[in-house]
């Protein structure tokens, strides 16, 4: 019976083990065939790593090829103190500060949880060296502590350098400081932000197998390292010897004038290439403190200011060439005190009978007081956008400022005044210099730009910035007859006469604001220059504003001398004429 | 079940050569990385070439010890069963010895002698069986006495009970106490002492899960997802290798799992790597002769009409029998996690020398097949 029982028990045994290796069986079948895809994300999440390829920011360079941004990989250096405090805890950090110069090591190790701490950014060359030479040291001393990971890390980054300093800091503009490892991220002003999308490159992420273990190790084969899609190069239409030679004389006229601050453009009228764009204080876009940063704006585009007598060319051009005023009509200049509108209008001087010529020439407010009351309030607005004021000329920069100009049905009568000659409007300094470039190039609107081309690492130029016309304003005859009016104003007896060179004819017009500081007072002005050369076949438009003059406050004593010797300079280059 | 056939001790060793080789082949396949850096210096490369090197070299002295025991026959295991257990009660104290014991993975369960590391637990399975059968097939008057048929193997027991859980090995502890009920049942003790005793032990068991870290484990077998990152991510290594696999597997050396995602693959969860490489074309296969190994253990163990070889031959059988349903039960996340080897496949040479020599004493057994 018992012999029986044990007989059917092992044979039971026998079939139980059976039933488990079915119950397996059935569940392996579940697993791999069943719900074979229930795990499969899994699968392809765990086995996946994405690198990032970083990109270089493209360079920005002048037409020259001179670098005026380019980016530049460095390495930073990081600790990492929980593993410092769960194997080393020797005196390796004194070392690593002496290396790299760190004094406060022991704090940044302090936290002890953190596995993250800067220790110092931008090493050196020879920083880096001793960094890696330490870190084989550390390594192997790790080995014996149990650990393959040293407690300090090298970290590449990107910045953003520029070689030139100070040179069109403005126009270059700045990047801002960006997620990642990246410090020369997005533009944020200048060429830096337009052209942002040509200069950023693309960010290339390959995928690649990797392992489980902790050191993460990659096993794919061969890693296809995508052509790392750098930014694109950006060369500007800035002359950089020009900009050097126009930056410091600006800088010299503007302290010997007094003047709180300056701008100065040198462009083809012709084209709207922009050789040459400062704006005084200047601005190092290498250095990020905020003293330096709050001059980061470029004046030429974005400071509106009241032109003053600047203005009177283009309401006179416009009028002229409508017609509704000719070259010879004279008027009466009430000898330097006018009533019109509610308002008393002053010359500097007194006048009697003026042609139209001599009012430009003389720059008198009366005389444009007359002539703007003649035209009315809507021929002065329309003649004034037409010459591209209240809008924006396009330039390819951002943060362009559009100026002011009420629509003419607000103005009362003595706006219409002002307005004739260059007050109660704002204007930045681009619009008066592409406005001047209608008058020198023979009638045509243009837009300025400052960048000639974007070029891909094997010099294919990948986009063009071809000149543009925005319409004609004026005919040619009454640009060539501007020309030769505004030629005068540098002649015996204008206003512009400091701007006049002996060895060529210039053209240009002055101006002197009365600042609006609550009320117009006699203290605070703008002065201005802007004109052209040769007079008679421009080859240059220049434009010239110091800002708050204290000590020659015209626009033909401070602003008229800058364009004289940029003028200067710019005639000596051309090789065209020489200097007696 | 059939009659016991001439062949069938030597058609058993074939087979477990067979199970060795192919094993041995699926070990040696995950040190192949075809789309991966094929160079020799490769890490895994290195890892897994090692493995399955040694694992070869352990088979050929494993497959000798098998042949060894086919030839000289149980006689000396009768003779020499007490010297064994005790050797093997030795050998487990011998664990704590410092400089010859070591530990590995958090637990101390080998002992080192010059470059041959051996885990006694293995061994004492083996001896532990071998004392069973001697002690309880001359006990066969008095097996239902308490203080002559049971205590003493309770005694044994809980003396070994002890080594092993101090090596924190839970897992060779309840095969070790299954085996003992089970060949006590077998030689026909008193069934009500071994089902309260059974109930003690289980109730110890339970007690002991519920009331430490390896509840997580179970919480984790459950729901192996919401432990991903602790308890669970073997479970969940384990059955992703095994989906990976899929119908016809990944083909040898493009499984991933042994890139080091699947912790213990070489050893406890190799059958996820064959799983994953093979797929269910050959884990079926796998089942087909496991089942097919049990079977010919035990038509040759009912054959047995000599006591002391019955209960050798039985307690071979379960235990090779439990041993891989245990594992094959973790790997497919059926039982909770716990680390015990699967027999001829599994890297390690304490388990696969042990395994070889049980199948050795098994065939020499199945030679007395003819003489019935």
């Amino acid at each position: 019976m018992a012999e029986m029982m044990s007989k059917y028990l092992k044979k039971l045994l026998f079939y139980i083990y059976a039933a488990l290796f079915l119950a397996i069986w059935v569940r392996l079948y579940l697993v791999q065939v069943r719900y074979h895809d229930l795990y499969s994300h899994y699968t392809e999440k765990q086995y996946r790593r994405v690198i990032k390829v970083e990109p270089y920011r493209g360079k920005i360079l002048t037409r020259d090829g001179t670098v005026l941004a380019e980016s530049l990989q460095v390495y930073s250096l990081y600790a990492d103190p929980k593993q410092y405090w769960s194997f080393y805890r020797d005196n390796s950090p004194q070392e690593l500060a002496r290396v790299v110069g760190v004094k406060n090591i022991h704090k940044i190790l302090s936290r002890r949880d953190v596995r993250f701490v800067w220790i110092k950014r931008r090493l050196t060359d020879r920083e880096v060296q001793e960094v890696k030479q330490l870190s084989k040291k550390v390594i192997s001393e790790g080995k014996k502590r149990g650990t393959l990971i040293p407690w300090f890390r090298l970290q590449k980054e990107f910045i953003r350098f520029y070689p030139e300093g100070e040179l069109a800091g403005q126009v270059v503009g700045i990047t801002g400081f960006s997620t990642g490892n990246r410090y020369d991220g997005r533009g944020i002003a200048g060429i830096e932000a337009t052209y942002n999308e040509f200069l950023k490159g693309k960010e290339e992420t390959i995928v690649v197998t990797r392992d489980g273990s902790r050191l993460r190790r990659i096993m794919t084969s061969r890693i296809f390292l995508p052509e790392r899609l750098n930014g694109l190069d950006v060369y500007t239409t800035i002359d950089a010897s020009l900009q050097d030679v126009v930056e410091e004389y600006l800088s010299e006229g503007v302290k010997r004038a007094g003047g709180k601050r300056g701008m100065a453009v040198v462009m083809d009228p012709h084209t709207g290439r922009i050789l040459a764009m400062a704006s005084y204080p200047f601005f190092n876009p290498n250095k990020r403190d905020r003293r330096n940063l709050k001059y980061m704006k470029n004046l030429v585009i974005s400071y509106g200011f009241e032109p003053g007598s600047v203005m009177k060319p283009f309401i006179v051009a416009g009028a002229l060439d409508d017609g509704k005023l000719s070259l010879h009509e004279r008027f009466y200049a009430e000898e330097g005190r006018y009533l019109f509108g509610g308002i008393v209008i002053h010359d500097h001087e007194k006048y009697g009978w003026l042609s139209v010529p001599e009012i430009i020439k003389y720059s008198s407010n009366i005389g444009m007081t007359k002539i703007g009351d003649k035209l009315g309030p809507e021929e002065v607005y329309r003649i004034l956008r037409k010459f591209g004021f209240g809008m924006k000329t396009g330039i390819d920069l951002w943060g362009e400022n559009p100026g002011y100009l009420r629509h003419w049905k607000n103005w009362y009568p003595a706006d219409l005044a002002n307005i004739s000659f260059g007050q109660g409007l704002k204007v930045t300094l681009i619009q008066l210099v592409t406005a001047m470039s209608v008058i020198a190039n023979g009638g045509l609107l243009v837009r300025p730009y400052v960048v000639d081309r974007v070029v891909d690492s094997s010099g294919n130029i990948v986009y063009k910035n071809d000149p543009e016309i925005k319409g004609r304003v004026i005919s040619e005859e009454t640009a060539r007859i501007m020309r030769r009016v505004l030629h005068l104003v540098t002649e015996k007896g204008g206003t512009g006469t400091e701007a006049a060179l002996p060895e060529v004819s210039v053209a240009g017009k002055t101006g002197t604001a009365q600042k609006w500081v609550g009320e117009y007072t006699r203290e605070v002005y703008t002065a201005s220059f802007v004109g052209f050369l040769p007079s008679n076949d421009p080859e240059w438009v220049l434009g010239i504003v110091v800002d708050e003059p204290e000590k020659e406050i015209y626009g033909g004593t401070a602003a008229a001398p800058i364009f004289r010797e940029i003028a200067r300079e710019l005639i000596i280059r051309s090789g065209k004429l020489t200097l007696r | 079940m059939g009659e016991c056939k001439k062949f069938d001790g030597i058609k058993l060793m074939i087979l477990v050569v067979i199970i060795f080789l192919f094993g041995l082949l699926f070990l040696y396949s995950a040190s192949v990385f075809y789309n991966y850096r094929g160079s020799m210096d490769n890490y895994f490369t290195i890892m897994w070439s090692t493995y399955a090197i040694k694992q070869f070299l352990f088979g050929i002295v494993g497959i000798s010890l098998m042949i060894l025991m086919y030839r000289i026959g149980v006689e000396p295991l009768y003779k020499y069963a007490y010297h064994l257990i005790l050797a093997g009660l030795f050998l487990m104290i011998l664990v704590f010895v410092p400089h010859v014991g070591f530990s590995a993975g958090g637990a101390t369960r080998w002992i080192r002698l010059g470059p041959v590391s051996f885990q006694p637990s293995e061994f004492l399975k083996l001896a532990l069986i071998t004392y069973l059968a001697r002690s309880l097939s001359g006990k066969k008057k008095v097996i239902k006495d308490f203080w002559m048929g049971f205590f003493p193997y309770m005694v044994i027991l809980g003396v070994v009970a002890v080594l092993l859980l101090l090596q924190e090995d839970i897992g060779d502890f309840v095969i070790i106490s299954y085996l003992t009920f089970l060949l006590l049942l077998i030689s026909g003790a008193e069934i009500l002492y071994i089902a309260l005793m059974s109930l003690l032990g289980v109730s110890i068991v339970t007690t002991a899960i519920l009331f430490t870290h390896r509840i997580d484990r179970v919480k984790a077998w459950l729901n192996p997802w919401d432990y991903a990152s602790n308890y669970g991510y073997q479970i969940i290594q384990s059955l992703v290798a095994l989906s990976n696999g899929g119908v016809t597997g990944r083909s040898p050396g493009a499984g991933l799992q042994q890139l080091s995602f699947l912790p213990e693959a070489h050893t406890d969860y190799i059958f996820a790597i064959i799983g994953e490489e093979g797929g269910f074309i050959v884990t079926t296969l796998f089942i087909v002769a496991f089942v097919y190994l049990l079977y010919l253990s035990f038509k040759i163990a009912l054959a047995q009409k000599n006591s002391f070889n019955m209960i050798l031959a039985i307690g071979i059988a379960s235990l090779l029998g439990i041993e891989i349903i245990i594992n094959l039960a973790v790997v497919t996340n059926i039982f909770p996690t716990k680390g015990l080897p699967l027999p001829f496949v599994s890297y390690g040479g304490s388990n696969l020398l042990v395994s070889f020599t049980m199948i050795g004493i098994l065939a020499s057994l199945g030679r007395k097949c003819e003489e019935m």
